[in-house]
């Protein structure tokens, strides 16, 4: 198969996939997650490359990866469904204290992932304490404390 | 949101950010729609849809001859087929030039001892008597549809494949 087609398949393929397993897929990696990340990379650089070795080979890759990287980027800054329909959008999961539990579990994030996030970032110790709590578009957990009167 | 429990909550944070709820819940359906796809997907493998699985796995048989191949490949992948045959005078497997192709053949075990082209076909002829187990491994070259035929001391075995990408 053509190089820069094989490239524009996996490309597509692993986009895809890490679309359909959401945000929060890479935002927390454990050990084992970096491991099964290292083997997924393995069986996608076979299928990439084949068995050609070559320096032109590596080349048409390198290139043809990072052009359609950045064909995605342009198409986003331009077209923002595309953005949210590719990447998501912020979401508040928490509002003036209360755990929004729907778009929690939608969100596969749980109320100890929400406090773990306020006691790293803002030293919370309780719900209450949270005026806003916003799952990010990258996975990551923002919190807005409550203000103090 | 009483009485509905699949929509998810509608809040007015006082924030400056723009939720796309709407297009959130779409791609929660796109991620439970995909994680069905990976699951069947995933089946289909297991069982041998993509080669190398009972579904794949294809015979052929006479009696004097039974031929053991896989009717799903994989690009560049390699595939085997098995031939078990009675002949008292030799053994001589022929393939069309056009099928073999589409195929490079790694290697035949044992290897014949006289290879020849006839007639459009590539002829292998092994010497011996009785009972021959000859195994062919082969690399698919070519993608989709492949059919051929695979001629066993005259008897002619159809073979046909699919090959993915």
């Amino acid at each position: 198969m053509n190089p820069v087609l094989r490239g524009l398949v996996v490309y597509l393929f692993v986009f895809i996939i890490f679309r359909i397993l959401g945000k929060r897929s890479l935002s927390e990696i454990t050990t084992f997650d970096f491991v099964l990340l290292l083997i997924i990379s393995e069986t996608t650089t076979n299928a990439l490359i084949g068995d050609d070795f070559s320096l032109t080979a590596c080349f048409i890759m390198v290139c043809t990866l990072i052009g359609v990287d950045y064909l995605f980027s342009v198409i986003k800054e331009k077209v923002s469904w595309f953005q949210v329909a590719s990447e998501g959008a912020p979401l508040v999961i928490v509002d003036s204290g209360k755990p929004l539990k729907k778009r929690m579990e939608k969100s596969k994030v749980d109320v100890e992932d929400v406090m773990e996030a306020a006691r790293l970032t803002q030293g919370l110790q309780h719900m209450h304490e949270i005026k806003y709590a916003v799952l990010e578009r990258d996975g990551s957990i923002s919190i807005v404390p409550m203000s103090k009167k | 949101m009483k009485g509905d429990t699949s929509k998810v909550e509608r809040v007015n944070p006082d924030l400056d950010i723009d939720e796309h709820v709407d297009a959130q819940e779409k791609g929660w359906q796109f991620q439970a729609i995909g994680m069905y796809c990976i699951l069947v997907f995933v089946v289909c493998a297991a069982v041998g849809l993509f080669g190398n699985g009972f579904v794949s796995k294809s015979r052929r048989f006479n009696a004097d001859a039974n031929v053991e191949y896989q009717q799903f490949l994989r690009y560049e992948a390699q595939s085997q087929i098995r031939i078990q045959a009675i002949s008292k005078q030799g053994l001589t497997l022929s393939f069309p030039a056009e099928y073999l192709a589409k195929f490079e053949i790694v290697s035949i075990v044992p290897q014949p001892d006289k290879t020849r082209f006839e007639e459009s076909r590539v002829l292998y002829s092994f010497d011996g008597h009785d009972q021959f187990d000859i195994t062919i491994y082969s690399e698919p070259k070519h993608l989709g549809n492949v059919k051929g035929s695979l001629d066993v001391n005259g008897s002619r075995f159809h073979l046909t494949h699919f090959i993915f990408p």
